[in-house]
């Protein structure tokens, strides 16, 4: 439902918006990626707690910087068209020297995914233990106040 | 004669409730009473401590007017609970619980006790007022009965400070800029927003930005995730603008080719009428209370996927009939809402208490 300046304007449109969305489906320009490994799974946690776990386990699939699929948006006009040809090719001659940086930065993030890893686990199992210990305590208290 | 005094449960630049604090003090100062507004010092900007007293100075008589501004739980509610004095709990809505569960426990468990309290709170108020007629509603679903409806003041003398050179420069580069503000919290379905934008960059025009402004501090969790959905869809041009200064503030809606709200919770949502006042035209879900907010002015949606919202937004952006029509009803709008005279409104909600 669309309403324009308070009137309804769904009809009016819904031919012309259908049109132009299979032009835009069409044109391969927009992909969403497997819902699984979107962020968006984030918002489904039920807790702090699980929505930590989900961060840690989709983390380290966004830790590496990736060169491909970069488009190069042409501003309107000639001159725009001759910039964008001048960045594409501009893109192509350097693109090897960004391959090694981006190589190196990769194997910095993945170093840094790793320990934040390790320390969310190790976090995970000390919590774990503490609680462990604290209801074993109280189970003993319980059992003592009992007697 | 009485006193004016009135409980936030925060206060800071930029709140829609601290402003209409802030207002409502003005009006009842001009129209002779003494008014102060009440906030503890944890839930205070520092900016701002100098501008109001904390809620253990809040001490009225039986004949002093106590207005509990009310949207969470908080120490502002209990001690309005034991003050004396005429009470008025005038209601902003409280945003549903559920949409904080999975990004800050603490704060879902508040709002739900906002909501637990809530009938409580109505029962121990000599009047109720609400900021909109949705939220009225909502009052008296509560119990409570002849609820008065105050609209959020708007004062347009905030938004006339000069533009913010730095945002200006920042951009000024010739893309269609589509903006947000609001806070940055997971009632306001920015995600939805951002994904109608990815459709809209991707495929409608590649010279094109998202401004989102709101603070990342509301809900450092929920903006961490929308940062990296961003990033999953290879949206470079989302700006994550953080607060927005207030001369800076205004240059955002003048650099503004489009306002979209894809919010699904809101009380009224003043950000709307400020972008209307500043002529940029409006895109926004028709839920809760933006409907009373826009009136009959700019453009209304329910049920559209992302990819109708991003046609949408290419229709008000490009159609230069459909962008005037829009226009001319913000600004029908407007010049209603410059017509309300808040303090006699005010004086005459308080004659009735």
């Amino acid at each position: 439902m669309i309403w324009i300046a308070g009137q309804e304007a769904s009809d009016e449109l819904r031919a012309e918006f259908h049109r132009k969305q299979e032009a835009m489906r069409a044109s391969g320009l927009f992909y969403f990626g497997p819902r699984e490994a979107s962020a968006l799974r984030m918002a489904s946690a039920g807790d702090d707690s699980e929505w930590l776990a989900l961060w840690m386990q989709i983390l380290p699939q966004r830790a590496g910087i990736a060169l491909d699929g970069f488009t190069i948006a042409a501003q309107p006009g000639f001159r725009g068209r001759v910039l964008q040809r001048v960045r594409s090719l501009l893109w192509r001659v350097f693109r090897y020297q960004h391959e090694r940086v981006a190589y190196r930065q990769n194997l910095v993030n993945a170093h840094m995914v790793t320990a934040i890893r390790f320390h969310y686990l190790q976090m995970v199992n000390e919590c774990a233990e503490l609680r462990g210990r604290i209801e074993q305590l109280e189970a003993e208290q319980r059992q003592t106040c009992a007697s | 004669m009485a006193a004016f005094y009135q409980l936030l449960s925060g206060f800071a630049d930029g709140d829609a409730i601290s402003h209409c604090a802030r207002t409502l003090r003005a009006h009842a100062r001009a129209a002779g009473w003494e008014s102060e507004i009440f906030v503890d010092d944890e839930h205070c900007a520092p900016n701002m401590r100098g501008e109001r007293q904390p809620l253990s100075a809040c001490r009225p008589s039986a004949e002093d007017v106590v207005v509990h501004h009310y949207s969470i739980a908080s120490s502002a509610l209990s001690t309005y609970r034991r003050l004396r004095g005429k009470k008025v709990l005038l209601y902003h809505n409280i945003t549903p619980g559920e949409y904080f569960d999975a990004f800050d426990s603490a704060l879902a468990a508040r709002l739900r006790e906002a909501r637990a309290m809530l009938s409580e709170a109505v029962a121990e108020s000599d009047r109720c007022w609400a900021d909109s007629q949705f939220n009225a509603h909502e009052l008296e679903a509560a119990g409570a009965r002849s609820v008065r409806v105050f609209p959020l003041a708007f004062e347009p003398s905030a938004l006339d400070a000069p533009p913010d050179q730095q945002v200006f420069e920042k951009f000024q580069r010739q893309l269609t800029n589509i903006l947000f503000v609001g806070r940055i919290a997971p009632n306001k379905k920015i995600e939805t927003l951002i994904e109608a934008f990815c459709w809209y960059n991707k495929t409608i025009n590649p010279l094109s930005r998202l401004i989102l402004i709101g603070s990342s501090a509301s809900c450092p969790r929920y903006y961490a995730m929308l940062r990296m959905l961003a990033g999953d869809l290879d949206l470079p041009n989302v700006c994550f603008e953080d607060f927005a200064s207030p001369g800076g503030l205004p240059t955002y809606y003048r650099m503004a080719d489009l306002f979209v709200t894809t919010s699904e919770h809101e009380g009224y949502c003043l950000p709307l009428v400020e972008a209307m006042y500043l002529g940029v035209p409006v895109i926004a879900h028709a839920t809760g209370g933006m409907p009373e907010a826009m009136g009959e002015a700019g453009v209304l949606y329910r049920d559209l996927s992302t990819a109708d919202i991003a046609c949408l937004m290419d229709k008000v952006i490009s159609d230069p009939a459909v962008r005037e029509r829009v226009l001319a009803s913000q600004r029908a709008r407007i010049e209603a809402l410059a017509k309300r005279d808040i303090g006699a409104e005010l004086r005459a909600l308080l004659s009735d208490v």
